[in-house]
C-alpha cells in the first residue's frame, strides 16, 4: 500500500519541521493515537488504536527517522504491531519552501498484514488517507497556532538541536485526535469520495441531508403524536 | 415395493432440521478446556523468540504450548502427507512451526483456558517476533530464478514434476496438423467454505492412556491410522477417532491438519478434554484450499476435425506443505482425464507442483477433475470456433463411441462404459437449441444484452478407487471400502460403514440398499459410522466413492447374510441348502411352498442356535471389504445460457440444463440434490468465488466480506435429466455423482459468456467473471477494435 501525497501547511519551514519531531504533537494529531513517546534517538514509540471496517486493535507502534536533513526532510520507518495484524512502512518526507508557507512531501510504501489486511482490506486504502487528512489537518492546527505563539521562536531555535528543541519547544495547545465518530464520519466521506463521481456528490449529500430531516419530522411526530 | 430408485426422504433430516444433530461443538463437558491457536500474520518469516508469559498469567489460561513443548512432550509432532510421486520433495511440516513460518494462519503456539473468550484474548498476548522475508505466492512464479524459497530443501520451490502420456506421438500428431488451438488458462483458488468449521475435541484419560477425538472429519480411520503414524504416536487402539454430525466437507475435512493433533497434545498435557472450534477467519486460512492452476493448453485437428493430439503444460501450487492427499490432485486426479469423453489418439501433459507462501492446497469438489475438464472443455469450445464448427458438432466428431467401451485413453484410465451422444441429445432438447440460436441471433442485432450458450460434455472418474490403480499411482493406501451387515435376533439390521457421511444422506441410501435386498422396510435398518470404536477400519467419504464402493460393500455384505440365511433355514426347515431360496424376505423351500421361514425367524434361530449342526457356526453378520475393479465414469452433457450486460459487464444466469449419467440410481432426490449442490459450487467458481493473495503472501479474501460465494437467488432452477449407462463393474450398477455437478459447470458458464461475447472477438476471461473482469475485457476489445 502506497500512502503519499502533498500538504501545504502556512507556517514557515523550520516551525513545520519542529512540529514534525514533536512526539506530544504527532501524538496530538494521528487519530486514535494513544501518546507518543521518544524512545531513543530520533525514535518514537507508541500505542496506536485502529478501527478498519470489522477489525480493531490497538497497534503498538515504532517510528524511527533517518537521514534527517533539517530542515528538509527525513527517511522514516515505522513498524506497527498488534492482535489485528501489522503494519511495516518505509518512506520519505520532505518538505519545501512554498510561497506563504511550506509544502510537504511524503511518500511511504507500507505492508500490511493479518486480520487487517484478510479482514479490512477493502477499507484500508480509504482508511489510511482518511486517518492522514485527519492527522495533516491536525497538524496543520498545530503548526498554525505553534507559528502564532511564537513567531520569534523559529529564529532563536533555528540552529540548535533538533532533538531537544522539539523538547524545549513551547507546550502545543491543547488538542485532541479526532474521535472514532469523527473518525468513521471521515472514512465515509472518503469512501463517498472515491465511490460516487464529483458532480452527484452534492446530490447524494443533499439526498442524506433531507433523510435525515424526513426522520427527524417524523420523530417529532411520533413524539406529539 | 421395490426400495432402489425411489426418493423416499432423508431418514437422517428431521434430527438436522429441528436442531436435534449434535455437531462436535455441541459436546461439552465440566472439566472442558477451550484452545486458540496463534497464527503467523506473515506469508514467511523466520521465528523468533515466543514471550508466552503474558497470555499465561492472562485470566482463565491454563496452559501455553509452543513448538518446543511437542518436542518436550516427545511427540513426533508432524503433519504427514499420504500420497508419494516418484522423486515428490517431501518438506517437514511440524504442527507448531519450530523456526520459520511459511503462510499466514501457519500455528505458532497454543493458549488453553477455560472458556473459548479467555483463550482468544490471551492468544492476543502472546508475543512472537518475526523477521519478515519476501514472500513467493503465484504458482509459476515460484520457479523463477531469484524466487523466495519456500523450503530450503525444495531448490526452485519445485516439489514435484510429473508428465503423463506421450510427448513424442502427441508432438507428432501436432505436426500433422491442420488446426492447432491454444488456450492460456487460470483456475483460480478456492476456499471450500463448509457451514461447519473445523472442530476438534480431545480427551486424553491417563488413567487407561486412551485418546478420544471428535472431529469433524469425512474418515475417521484415515484420521486415527495418520494420528499415529506422524502426528501423536500413540498406538492406534488407544486412539479412538469420532465424527459426530459434521456439517459438510467437500474435501477440506479429508485431511489431517496439524489443528487436531495440537489439541491432543494438549489434552495430553494436562488432563482434561480440549475443545478447538475454528473461526470463520481461521478456516479460511487453513482449511486446505482448492485447484490454483497455471495452464498452457492446445488441442491439434487434423482436416476431418478430429483430435490428433492435446497437449498441457500447469503449474499446479501446492502451497506452503504437502496436505495429505496434495500430490494426487494435480496429476492422477488431473492428467487422467485429458481425454475427456473424446478419442484422443496423443495426449501429453506436464505438471509442475510448486511451493508457495500459501495455504496448502488439496482436494477440494472434483480435485483434479474439475481443473482438467476445465482445460478439455475450454479447448473444445475456442477449437470449434477457429474451426468454424458448431461447438457440438466437433464435440460429436471426437466422441469415444459405444462399440469403442472399454475405452484405453492414452493417459491411464480405461473407461468401462459410456454412451455419450444420447446424454448430449437429451439435453439439446431440453434446452431447445436451435430456438436459442435464433433468439441469440436477434439479440446480437439488437444490441443490449447478449446472450450465449456454453456446452461442457464432461467425463470424470470416481468412486475412489481399485486399490492396486491407486497404488500404481502413488497412494500410500488401498481404497476399498469396508461394510459390516449384522441381522439382529429379531430381524432388524444394523449395518456399520466405513463410509462416513457428512451431509450425503448416507443412511437414506445404504438403508434402502439393505431393505430392497432382505425385502425389509427401510426403518428396520439402522448405519452407523465415524466411530473407530464401533465401525471396522474403513476409508472414508471422498471422492464420490460411498455408492460406488461402501454400497457396494453393503450389498456383497447381504449377499453372504443370505447365503448364511440359506444354511440357517435349511437346517430349521430340514431342507438340503440347494433347494432353499430367498425372495421377498422369505427363505423358502423349492418345490414346497407352505415351508418357508421369514428373515427374522432365521435371525432369532441364528442367535439362539441352541441345536446346530457342527458345521454350522451362530450369528447373523458378514464383513465385506470390497475394492473395486475401475473407478466408475459418469458423464453429461451440461449447457449454460448466460445474459451478458455489455454496459455494465453483469453475468446473469439464465438457464441451466444438464443430463448426466451417473448410472444406476438409488435415490433421485439424493441424486438430484448432490447435483444441486455442485452445480452451484462449480457456477460459484466461474462466476463469484476466488481467493486472493497479494504479493507479500497476506490472504485479501480473508472473509465472508470479499469471498463471494454463490446464493440461491442468484443461481437458477436447475433443469436436470438423466440417461442410465450402468456400471458394468460393480453390483449395483451405480456410478458416483457427489462431484459431477461442480466439475462439469465451470467450463459450460465460461463457455457460455465466450460465446455471448464473440462478436467483440474476445476469446477468454479468467474465472470468476466478474462483471468488472467482463466489462474491462469488453472495453479493451472495443478500445482495439475502434482504432
Amino acid at each position: 500500500m502506497k500512502i503519499q501525497g502533498e500538504h501545504h501547511f502556512d507556517a514557515p519551514r523550520e516551525e513545520v519541521w519542529k512540529a514534525l519531531l514533536d512526539p506530544d504533537v504527532l501524538g496530538a494529531t494521528v487519530p486514535g493515537s494513544q501518546g507518543l513517546e521518544r524512545s531513543g534517538d530520533n525514535e518514537y514509540q507508541g500505542k496506536l488504536k485502529i478501527k478498519i471496517g470489522p477489525v480493531q486493535g490497538v497497534f503498538q507502534g515504532k517510528v524511527k527517522l533517518t537521514d534527517l536533513d533539517p530542515p528538509n526532510g527525513y527517511d522514516l520507518k515505522i513498524e506497527g504491531r498488534g492482535p489485528a495484524g501489522f503494519m511495516n512502512g518505509t518512506g520519505k518526507l520532505g518538505l519545501g519552501a512554498a510561497d506563504s508557507g511550506t509544502n510537504m512531501r511524503y511518500d511511504i510504501d507500507a505492508k500490511v498484514g493479518g486480520r487487517i489486511a484478510g479482514v479490512g482490506q477493502r477499507l484500508l486504502d480509504s482508511s489510511a488517507k482518511v486517518i492522514t487528512r485527519q492527522a495533516l489537518e491536525a497538524l496543520d492546527a498545530q503548526v498554525v497556532a505553534r507559528a502564532g505563539a511564537g513567531p520569534t521562536d523559529s529564529a532563536e531555535t533555528e540552529t540548535e538541536p533538533v532533538a531537544s528543541d522539539a523538547e524545549a519547544a513551547t507546550q502545543p495547545p491543547a488538542s485532541a485526535p479526532p474521535t472514532q465518530a469523527e473518525f468513521a464520519a471521515g472514512v465515509a466521506k472518503g469512501v463517498a469520495a472515491e465511490l460516487i463521481p464529483a458532480p452527484y456528490r452534492r446530490l447524494v449529500t443533499m439526498a442524506a441531508i433531507g433523510i435525515v430531516a424526513a426522520i427527524f419530522v417524523l420523530f417529532i411526530r411520533e413524539c406529539a403524536g | 415395493m421395490a426400495v432402489l430408485g425411489t426418493s423416499i426422504r432423508r431418514r437422517e433430516d428431521p434430527a438436522l432440521i429441528t436442531g436435534k444433530g449434535r455437531y462436535t461443538d455441541d459436546f461439552s463437558s465440566p472439566t472442558m478446556l477451550h484452545a486458540a491457536i496463534v497464527r503467523s500474520p506473515y506469508a514467511h518469516a523466520r521465528l523468533g523468540a515466543i514471550d508466552t508469559s503474558a497470555a499465561a498469567a492472562a485470566p482463565g489460561v491454563v496452559g501455553v504450548f509452543t513448538a518446543k513443548d511437542v518436542e518436550a512432550a516427545g511427540l513426533p509432532g508432524m503433519v504427514p502427507v499420504g500420497w508419494l510421486l516418484p522423486d515428490l520433495k517431501v518438506v517437514a511440516h511440524p504442527i507448531l512451526a519450530i523456526d520459520t513460518v511459511r503462510h499466514v494462519g501457519d500455528g505458532v503456539a497454543v493458549v488453553v483456558a477455560e472458556d473459548r473468550y479467555q483463550a482468544r484474548d490471551a492468544a492476543e498476548l502472546v508475543d512472537v517476533e518475526y523477521e519478515p522475508f519476501d514472500a513467493v505466492t503465484d504458482p509459476a512464479g515460484a520457479t523463477a530464478e531469484g524466487a523466495p524459497l519456500v523450503h530450503a530443501d525444495a531448490p526452485s520451490n519445485v516439489a514435484f514434476d510429473f508428465e503423463l502420456g506421450d510427448s513424442e506421438s502427441t508432438e507428432a500428431g501436432f505436426a500433422s496438423a491442420t488446426q492447432v488451438t491454444e488456450i492460456e488458462l487460470r483456475n483460480q483458488r478456492l476456499i471450500p467454505h463448509a457451514i461447519e468449521p473445523r472442530a476438534t475435541i480431545a480427551d486424553y484419560d491417563s488413567s487407561t492412556g486412551k485418546l478420544t477425538v471428535r472431529m469433524t472429519t469425512q474418515n475417521p480411520h484415515v484420521h486415527r491410522l495418520l494420528m499415529v503414524l506422524a502426528s501423536l504416536g500413540l498406538p492406534e487402539h488407544k486412539i479412538r477417532v469420532i465424527a459426530p454430525e459434521v456439517g459438510g466437507g467437500f474435501g477440506s475435512k479429508i485431511h489431517h491438519y496439524a489443528d487436531e493433533a495440537i489439541v491432543a497434545m494438549c489434552s495430553m498435557q494436562l488432563g482434561r478434554p480440549v475443545k478447538w472450534i475454528a473461526t470463520r477467519g481461521e478456516t479460511n486460512l487453513t482449511d486446505a484450499h482448492g485447484r490454483d492452476h497455471v495452464t498452457k493448453a492446445a488441442i491439434a485437428l487434423d482436416a476431418d476435425h478430429k483430435i490428433v493430439g492435446l497437449r498441457v503444460d500447469t503449474y499446479a501450487t501446492m502451497g506452503a506443505y504437502l496436505s495429505t492427499f496434495a500430490p494426487s490432485v494435480p496429476t492422477f486426479l488431473y492428467a487422467t482425464l485429458m481425454s475427456g469423453q473424446y478419442d484422443i489418439p496423443a495426449i501429453h501433459c506436464h505438471v509442475v507442483g510448486t511451493f508457495t507462501h500459501t495455504t496448502p492446497v488439496d482436494a477440494y469438489r472434483g480435485a483434479g477433475r474439475p481443473e482438467a475438464t476445465f482445460v478439455v472443455e475450454r479447448l473444445m469450445e475456442e477449437a470449434a470456433k477457429e474451426a468454424g464448427l458448431d461447438p457440438t458438432e466437433l464435440r460429436r466428431k471426437n466422441f469415444v463411441q459405444p462399440d469403442q467401451f472399454p475405452y484405453q485413453t492414452q493417459v491411464a484410465l480405461e473407461y468401462d462404459s459410456g454412451n455419450y451422444e444420447p446424454a448430449l441429445d437429451r439435453a439439446l432438447e431440453m434446452v431447445g437449441y436451435d430456438d436459442f440460436r435464433s433468439q441469440q441471433s436477434a439479440r446480437r442485432a439488437g444490441g443490449g444484452k447478449q446472450l450465449g450458450i456454453g456446452f461442457s460434455t464432461y467425463i470424470e472418474a470416481c468412486g475412489l478407487a481399485p486399490s492396486a490403480v491407486a497404488g500404481s499411482l502413488g497412494a500410500q493406501a488401498g481404497l476399498w471400502e469396508s461394510a459390516e451387515v449384522r441381522v439382529n435376533p429379531t430381524g432388524t439390521v444394523t449395518v456399520y460403514t466405513g463410509s462416513s457421511a457428512h451431509g450425503q444422506g448416507h443412511h437414506t441410501t445404504f438403508s434402502q440398499i439393505v431393505a430392497e435386498k432382505l425385502g425389509i422396510d427401510v426403518d428396520a435398518v439402522e448405519v452407523i459410522h465415524g466411530d473407530t470404536d464401533a465401525v471396522q477400519f474403513g476409508m472414508g467419504t471422498y471422492g464420490s466413492r460411498s455408492a460406488a464402493v461402501g454400497g457396494s460393500a453393503i450389498w456383497l455384505s447381504v449377499d453372504k447374510i443370505i447365503e448364511k440365511g440359506r444354511r440357517i433355514a435349511a437346517h430349521l426347515l430340514e431342507a438340503a441348502v440347494e433347494d432353499v431360496e430367498f425372495a421377498d424376505g422369505q427363505f423358502g423351500v423349492k418345490g414346497a411352498p407352505d415351508k418357508s421361514l421369514g428373515l427374522a425367524d432365521v435371525s432369532l434361530q441364528a442367535y439362539l442356535a441352541h441345536n446346530y449342526p457342527a458345521d454350522l457356526e451362530p450369528g447373523l453378520v458378514a464383513t465385506t471389504f470390497y475394492d473395486p475393479a475401475n473407478f466408475t465414469y459418469p458423464f453429461g452433457a451440461h449447457i449454460a445460457i448466460v445474459e451478458v450486460d455489455t454496459e455494465t459487464g453483469e453475468v446473469e444466469l439464465v438457464r441451466y440444463v444438464a443430463c448426466d449419467d451417473v448410472g444406476n440410481v438409488i435415490n433421485p432426490m439424493i441424486v438430484d440434490g448432490q447435483l444441486h449442490g455442485g452445480l452451484a459450487q462449480g457456477i460459484g467458481q466461474a462466476l463469484w468465488e476466488g481467493a486472493v493473495y497479494d504479493d507479500s503472501g497476506q490472504l485479501l479474501t480473508g472473509s465472508l466480506m470479499d469471498y463471494a460465494m454463490p446464493r440461491a437467488h442468484r443461481l437458477v432452477n436447475f433443469e436436470l435429466d438423466r440417461t442410465t449407462t450402468p456400471c458394468p463393474h460393480n453390483p449395483l450398477g451405480v456410478k458416483g455423482v457427489g462431484e459431477a455437478g461442480a466439475i462439469a459447470s465451470p467450463p459450460a458458464v465460461v463457455n457460455a459468456v465466450v460465446d455471448a461475447l464473440s462478436p467483440y472477438g474476445i476469446r477468454n476471461i479468467d474465472m470468476p467473471l466478474t462483471p468488472e473482469k467482463v466489462w474491462r475485457a469488453i472495453a479493451a476489445a472495443n478500445g482495439e477494435g475502434s482504432e
